[in-house]
């Protein structure tokens, strides 16, 4: 399998995912159940996706080098392998939803008073599709610069908010309805779990001795933390009315710069953000596109891409007709499938890794070979492979450069040079 | 001309009632000999001194086989060759040597006499630098070889020849380290050079169009210079070198986008200012190509986010004009691209006068006139300023300039910063001969940062760029090390004489108050 990726472009990518789903109406939507104790929910789910990243990195060191449809191959049969990767291509879909929306609210309502998304959005589109098509490479690639600029934005919007924010709004925190939080919990399960892509990097990371643990888990966790501040300073800014604000990220910074009168500089930053948003859609109908394609068994990623994004587009146009009410009927249904596939996948791929490191062994133990030569049989697999492709390599040199000769030779014949 | 000898026959037969042709018979030991040579490709002074003048002065000492003791023992020129194939003989005259031929020999002498006139070297105009070398290089690949090999003395520097171009037959250089450079890059090079058919080869730039991969012919894919400094940094980096005959522009693969930031002056300069000077090349970059797009955005749709004072003023500049804030940056910017273009093809004198009257009248008038307003001039100019802030690219920036204006006046914010994410995944997703085209950065490699938008010191730099493979990748000794160690072993040595020193001074003491104590007592 070609490493597609660095540890740092999963690390980022980790983190554009963890965050960019979270920043729409999310916030909106838990004040109107939970009001001032919405941030526990960020906490509490901040905390069960961080637990849960943990364990599927540790799944993806016991994993020697596998990618996950290979993996469930190898351990419970093509069948069931496809049914796994279908339900991931599933949910990654579904996932797109969330910063799709997101971009078309932001751009439709936030930033043009009335913007003809339907006919504009074709423009998106088209990007959507060409970064499908580029594949994961170039999404790891372009996270690189654009998460700074990311990462940026959203910590000045929270600065500018918290500036003109009373964070006392919040307070007292210690009263709360525990079963309200937990319903809730239940209810919004569907923007949290974007760690579930980790598991589609397994066997495609570059230099990946399992060692990609620690830098994810605090980053998840921070990001959540990030988030449940970032429910504060929203709660303090509108208390009650916060239920009625749309998106999250362009309302924060909303009142921060009117004293000031530098025009509405907040918005460039929201422009900034966007990026990010581009980049989570871009990655979840790739992995999605992948996924459907390991199902299906059609290579042509083009054709895959095409279909799939115009999918997206169509949902968006034709089914969910106001932003935000689409995503909240999705997540209704979801809600119920969601929890089995990010809590339960981890789980899964932990057993079928230890069968699939259990099978090696075997391997090793019947040979009669030591792990240091199970190993180096394996390099040297690839050894071989990359030999005969260099031998290959140099007959096409000579064979192209000998039928160039000729052609040459014969052109010139034909044309009646005097050479 | 009256064709009399089988020889004259021959040669003459070969070339299509060529003029230029001529020919000087000479009688050597009994038999004629004959000089075939293209008038306006020789040195005839070289032809005197070196052949004519030889043949008669030594004919006594000419044996029967004439062809080789004219090689051996006659001629004084410094490469002589023996040739047999009508096709070596036409290429040769038409390379500028003197044929030399005798009645009833099967075997031919090439004698190289070129004498073709050359540009002296000159400082090339694009990329003049306040401090470093000056030279640049000529059309003559000959001598563009020799500054390299005067820069780089190493017998690793390894020269394949080719040529390209069925008429034109076109001496083309693949120059690399053979320690450093990595082959399958050479032969991947050769390869491409050696598929490809062509009649002619004007200049480097058909090469760099052969050698681009497939696709896209937009963006840049291979380097260019006329700098013998760059070419040898950029050899000494691991990459390989194009020479051309006939062209001053030396192109260098694999070549990465962030290349042209970096400019032959940052290495002759401290660290820090060049670091700040590539900030600011990449500031003007984009500034030349969203600024345009930005405006016609801000005052066609997201007014909201420019202050109210300002956005009062721009209100009053504009009002009046009568085409859409697009329409009117598009003229300015065909405008300007018209007056660049005009003045780079009339003659200097005539050049400067058009401009003053192509920006200051014809820019006043239209503003008065209610053509365009000022505030989109200012615009316009300001990204034609940064435009040249790296004249490398300015080609294609200067046409997405005009697609960003486009974007930004359709869609504002929103065509921009797609059409801007769209551009960029695009050249991320590009490789280039094995390396990434927008490395260091998309991917982000750490050991490359030394020379990417900041500048480390150059004895920083101990790795060659990783963005690409290379056969070596160490380019010196850590000198931080040596240098410490030299510091500590300087300061062992110190401390140990001061030990000795002391132990001597102690022991000088205790025998003086020994002494004392002694005559004391």
């Amino acid at each position: 399998m070609k490493k597609q990726l660095t540890k740092r472009q999963v690390l980022f990518l980790v983190i554009i995912t963890t965050l960019a789903n979270k920043t729409q109406r999310l916030p909106s939507l838990i004040s109107a159940q939970l009001g001032r104790h919405g941030w526990l929910v960020f906490i509490l789910l901040g905390l069960i996706d961080t637990a849960f990243v943990a364990l599927a990195l540790w799944s993806n060191k016991i994993n020697n080098g596998k990618t996950c449809f290979d993996l469930c191959k190898k351990t419970c049969g093509t069948k069931v392998a496809k049914l796994v990767i279908l339900v991931l291509g599933a949910y990654f879909f579904v996932k797109a939803l969330l910063p799709f929306e997101a971009v078309h609210d932001a751009f439709s309502t936030v930033l043009f008073d009335n913007l003809p998304w339907n006919l504009y959005s074709l423009f998106f589109i088209v990007a959507i599709i060409l970064i499908c098509i580029y594949g994961l490479t170039t999404i790891g690639r372009v996270s690189e610069p654009f998460v700074y600029l990311f990462l940026l934005s959203f910590i000045v919007l929270l600065g500018l908010g918290a500036s003109s924010s009373d964070l006392s709004n919040v307070l007292p925190f210690v009263e709360f309805d525990t079963a309200k939080i937990v319903d809730s919990c239940w209810d919004f399960c569907l923007w949290f779990g974007g760690f579930v892509i980790i598991f589609m990097f397994m066997g495609r990371v570059k230099e990946d001795d399992g060692k990609m643990g620690w830098p994810i888990i605090v980053a998840v966790f921070l990001v959540n933390l990030a988030m449940a501040f970032g429910y504060v300073v929203f709660y303090g800014l509108y208390e009650n009315l916060s239920a009625e604000q749309g998106n999250f990220i362009s309302s924060i910074s909303q009142f921060a710069l009117f004293e000031v009168d530098v025009g509405r500089i907040d918005w460039l930053f929201i422009l900034f953000y966007q990026f990010g948003e581009f980049i989570c859609i871009g990655l979840y109908l790739c992995l999605a596109i992948k996924c459907f394609s390991d199902v299906i068994g059609v290579k042509n990623r083009v054709l895959m891409s095409f279909i799939v994004v115009i999918a997206i587009y169509l949902l968006d146009v034709f089914l969910f007709k106001t932003v935000g009410e689409g995503v909240s009927e999705v997540s209704t249904i979801i809600k119920y499938v969601h929890p089995i596939v990010v809590l339960g996948l981890p789980i899964f791929f932990i057993i079928v890794s230890y069968i699939a490191k259990n099978k090696d062994k075997k391997i090793v133990k019947e040979n009669g070979l030591t792990k240091y030569q199970f190993l180096s049989r394996i390099k040297n697999k690839k050894r071989k492979i990359e030999f005969i492709d260099v031998k290959n390599d140099t007959k096409n040199v000579e064979k192209s450069q000998n039928t160039a000769k000729i052609n040459k030779k014969s052109k010139v014949k034909a044309k009646g040079e005097s050479v | 001309m009256e064709v009399q000898s089988e020889v004259e026959k021959k040669i003459y037969g070969l070339f299509c009632e060529n003029s230029d042709l001529e020919c000087r018979k000479i009688l050597v030991a009994e038999k004629t000999v004959y000089l075939f040579f293209i008038s306006c490709l020789v040195d005839k002074e070289l032809i005197v001194n070196g052949v004519t003048n030889a043949l008669f002065e030594r004919q006594k000492s000419i044996e029967k086989d004439i062809i080789s003791s004219i090689e051996e023992s006659v001629v004084s020129l410094a490469k002589v060759q023996k040739v047999f194939d009508d096709q070596e003989i036409t290429k040769a005259i038409l390379g500028g040597a003197l044929l030399l031929a005798v009645d009833g020999e099967k075997s031919y002498l090439t004698l190289q006499a070129n004498g073709e006139s050359k540009r002296s070297i000159t400082e090339p105009p694009n990329e003049s630098a306040l401090r470093g070398p000056r030279e640049g290089f000529i059309e003559n690949i000959e001598i563009n070889l020799g500054l390299l090999r005067r820069r780089l003395k190493t017998t690793t520097l390894t020269v394949k020849r080719k040529e390209i171009g069925r008429r034109t037959h076109t001496k083309l250089a693949l120059v690399y380290l053979c320690d450093v450079a990595d082959p399958k890059i050479v032969r991947q090079l050769e390869q491409r050079l050696d598929n490809f058919d062509i009649d002619g080869v004007m200049d480097s730039y058909y090469i760099e169009e052969i050698l681009s991969p497939k696709g896209d012919k937009f963006f840049k894919k291979i380097g260019s210079t006329e700098k013998p400094d760059v070419v040898a940094a950029k050899i000494l980096e691991g990459r390989v070198a194009i020479f051309v005959d006939g062209s001053p522009t030396i192109l260098t693969v694999p070549y990465m986008y962030f290349e042209d930031m970096q400019s032959p002056g940052d290495y002759y300069d401290i660290p820090l200012r060049t670091t700040f000077v590539r900030f600011l090349r990449l500031f003007g970059m984009i500034l030349s190509l969203m600024l345009p797009g930005l405006y016609v955005a801000l005052e066609s749709y997201q007014y909201r986010v420019l202050p109210i004072n300002f956005l009062i003023n721009l209100l009053n500049a504009v009002e009046g004009i009568s085409f859409p804030p697009m329409l009117e940056v598009l003229f300015v910017i065909f405008l300007f691209e018209i007056l660049a273009e005009a003045s780079v093809r009339m003659p200097k004198p005539l050049g400067t006068a058009l401009s003053i009257i192509g920006a200051v009248i014809l820019g006043d008038t239209a503003v008065k006139a209610g053509i365009i307003s000022s505030p989109s001039i200012v615009v316009v100019a300001i990204s034609g300023i940064t435009l040249y802030i790296i004249p490398n690219q300015s080609s294609q920036a200067s046409l997405l300039r005009t697609l960003f204006t486009i974007v930004g006046g359709i869609a504002g914010f929103y065509g921009l910063f797609v059409g801007f994410f769209m551009v960029f995944s695009y050249l991320a997703s590009m490789e280039n001969y094995g390396a990434p085209y927008f490395a260091p950065f998309a991917p982000y490699i750490a050991t490359d940062q030394k020379d990417g938008f900041t500048k480390k010191p150059i004895k920083a730099m101990i790795y060659r760029p990783k963005s690409y493979k290379t056969m070596n990748s160490v380019r010196q000794q850590p000198f931080d090390k040596t240098y410490k160690t030299k510091v500590q072993n300087k300061s062992l040595v110190a401390r140990k004489m001061s030990v000795k020193q002391v132990n001597s001074e102690k022991n000088k003491e205790k025998q003086v108050k020994k002494i004392k104590s002694q005559e004391g007592k």
